[in-house]
C-alpha cells in the first residue's frame, strides 16, 4: 500500500502553513479593505516565498530546525532571519562568514526523519567556524551553496535525565571567561524577540552577576524534580505546581562582547534558575534575588 | 498552557510535558490519526507514538509551530502504519485525498530528481501565493484529509463551493509544478 509521492510531499509543507490551517477562521467580506489587505499580504508572501523557493536543503520534515551532534554538543541549523536575530546573528549567513573548516556532516533520511552525523568523509554539508565571532556556540553550516548558522542547543546528556553542567560550561561555549566578556544582560519576552524592561550594562552589576552565577550549584532534572515536585497529595495538585512554576518563568538574555546571545530562565518565586543549554537547574540565593530586584524589577 | 511553556517542560525533561501536550493537542493529534486510520485503537497508538517522538526530538529541536510539529509527526506515523499494516484498509477520506493529489501529478510523471521534500517546498511556495481561503481549504483536504462536508461546515461554505475551489487550486498547482519543471 504505497503512499503517492504528492501525498508524501504534503508532510514537508512549511510548519507555519500547517499551523495556519489549524487556527484559520474565515473573515467576512469587507470590500475594498480586503483588497488592500491582500495587496499588503502579497508583498509579505513574496518576501517569504523567495527564500523558500531557494531552499534545497535536507531538513527534517517535522522540525523547524534539524539538530545534529558535534563535539559533545547538539546544534540546530537555522536560516530564519527572526531566529538568527534572537542569537545576535546577522539576518543572512553568507560565505564570507565561514572561517576554518570544522567538520563534514553526513545527512541520512530514515522513515521520513533526517539525521545528521559528523563524518571524516568529504560531503557537501560542511561545518565552519563562525568567522565574525569564533566560538563553540555558533558555527556556519554549508549545504551545497547555501549557508546557514548552526546554533548550540545543549550539551550531551549521556542518556541520563540527571546529567547536569555548571553554568560556567555554558559561558565557555560562548567564549565568556570573565565578566568583561559580557556586554549586557536583559530580560526579554517569552519569544525572546524583544527586551522588556532595563538592559544592564553597568560593569559592576555584570561582574556581580557573573561572579554569582559562576559558583551556582547545578542540579540535574531528577534531583530538581524531587526537590520541587515530590510529595504532592494528588496528581492534580502536582500538575498545578508544575503550571505555577512554568508561569513564573522570566527569560534573561546574556549578550557577549562579540554580540552573540544566549539565554537562561529565572523562576524567582521558587528561587531557581534554568539553562536549556546545560539542561540543568541552579538554586539562587538572596544575593541573586537582590541583584534581580535591583536590576530587572521596576 | 502556552506552547513555549510546554516546550520548556520538554527541555527540562519534565514528564509533565507529555500531559500538557495531551491536554492541549491530544484531540487534534487523534483527529489527524483517526482521519487516516479510522480506527480508535490504532489512532490512540499513533498519538502515543507522537508524544514519544516529540519527547525524543525536543530537545534539541525547538519547534516554532508546536501544533504543526505534532500534526506532522502524527500524520507521518499514521501513514506509515497504514502503509505497512495489511490489516488496515485505506479509509474513504484517505482514498479521496490521495486520488485527487495523484490527479495533480502521478508518481511516474514526477521527475526522479525531485524528492518529497523538494516537492513539499514547492507546494508550500505555491500555497503562499494562493488566497487564504484557497490555501487553508487545500491544507484541510490534503494534509488533514478532512471531507468536503467537514470543510464546508468549518468555513461556512456550501459543499459545491469547496469542491470547485479545490478543483481550481489543484489545476493551478499542476500548472505551477509544470512550470517548475517537476513533470517529466
Amino acid at each position: 500500500m504505497k503512499t503517492p509521492r504528492m501525498a508524501e510531499a504534503m508532510n514537508y509543507i512549511d510548519d507555519d502553513l500547517v499551523s495556519g490551517a489549524i487556527t484559520y477562521t474565515r473573515k467576512k467580506n469587507t470590500g475594498w479593505v480586503k483588497w488592500c489587505a491582500l495587496a499588503a499580504c502579497l508583498c509579505l508572501v513574496i518576501s517569504i516565498a523567495i527564500p523558500v523557493l531557494q531552499h534545497k536543503g535536507g531538513h527534517d520534515p517535522v522540525g523547524d530546525t534539524a539538530p545534529f551532534f558535534f563535539n559533545g554538543c547538539y546544534y540546530e541549523t537555522v536560516d530564519d532571519p527572526a531566529i538568527l536575530e534572537i542569537y545576535g546573528l546577522p539576518k543572512k549567513i553568507t560565505a564570507d562568514m565561514a572561517g576554518d573548516h570544522a567538520a563534514y556532516i553526513d545527512v541520512n533520511f530514515e522513515q521520513g526523519f533526517a539525521s545528521f552525523e559528523e563524518t571524516p568523509i568529504k560531503t557537501d554539508n560542511e561545518l565552519y567556524v563562525y568567522a565574525p565571532a569564533p566560538s563553540r556556540g555558533i558555527y556556519v553550516y554549508r549545504e551545497g551553496d547555501k549557508y546557514m548558522a548552526a546554533i548550540f542547543c545543549n550539551f550531551e546528556t549521556f542518556g541520563s535525565s540527571n546529567t547536569n553542567y555548571e553554568l560556567k560550561e555554558l559561558y565557555r561555549i560562548f567564549n565568556v571567561s570573565q565578566a568583561e566578556d559580557i556586554a549586557s544582560i536583559s530580560e526579554v519576552d517569552w519569544h525572546r524577540e524583544k527586551v522588556i524592561g532595563a538592559t544592564v550594562t553597568d560593569a559592576n552589576e555584570i561582574q556581580e552577576f557573573y561572579d554569582m552565577t559562576m559558583v551556582l550549584d547545578s542540579y540535574g532534572n531528577d534531583d530538581f524534580q524531587n526537590q520541587m515536585f515530590s510529595g504532592y497529595p494528588s496528581e492534580e495538585k502536582q500538575m498545578e505546581a508544575h503550571t505555577a512554576f512554568a508561569d513564573d518563568c522570566r527569560k534573561i538574555r546574556v549578550e557577549t562582547k562579540d554580540g552573540l546571545r544566549f539565554y537562561v530562565s529565572l523562576y524567582p518565586s521558587f528561587s531557581w534558575m534554568h539553562a536549556s543549554g546545560t539542561m540543568s537547574y541552579y538554586k539562587i540565593d538572596n544575593a541573586m534575588h537582590d541583584w534581580i530586584n535591583r536590576n530587572l524589577n521596576d | 498552557m502556552d506552547d513555549n511553556q510546554i516546550i520548556e517542560l520538554y527541555f527540562a525533561r519534565n514528564e509533565q510535558a507529555i500531559k500538557e501536550t495531551d491536554a492541549k493537542y491530544g484531540k487534534l493529534c487523534f483527529s489527524v490519526a483517526n482521519r487516516i486510520l479510522e480506527n480508535n485503537e490504532d489512532s490512540e497508538e499513533c498519538v502515543n507514538d507522537t508524544y514519544l517522538n516529540a519527547w525524543n526530538k525536543i530537545p534539541p529541536t525547538r519547534p516554532n509551530h508546536f501544533s504543526a510539529f505534532l500534526c506532522k509527526i502524527t500524520r507521518l506515523i499514521s501513514l506509515k502504519k497504514l502503509e505497512f499494516s495489511s490489516a488496515l484498509k485505506r479509509t474513504s477520506a484517505v482514498i479521496v485525498s490521495f486520488e485527487e493529489l495523484e490527479g495533480v501529478l502521478q508518481d511516474q510523471k514526477i521527475s526522479p530528481a525531485t524528492d518529497a521534500e523538494d516537492l513539499g517546498k514547492l507546494i508550500s511556495a505555491f500555497l503562499r501565493r494562493e488566497k487564504e481561503d484557497a490555501r487553508n481549504i487545500f491544507l484541510r483536504k490534503y494534509f488533514f484529509c478532512d471531507s468536503v462536508s467537514e470543510i464546508a461546515e468549518r468555513y461556512r461554505l456550501n459543499e459545491n463551493t469547496v469542491k470547485s475551489m479545490l478543483f481550481r487550486t489543484r489545476n493551478r498547482l499542476r500548472e505551477y509544478l509544470r512550470k517548475e519543471g517537476v513533470e517529466v
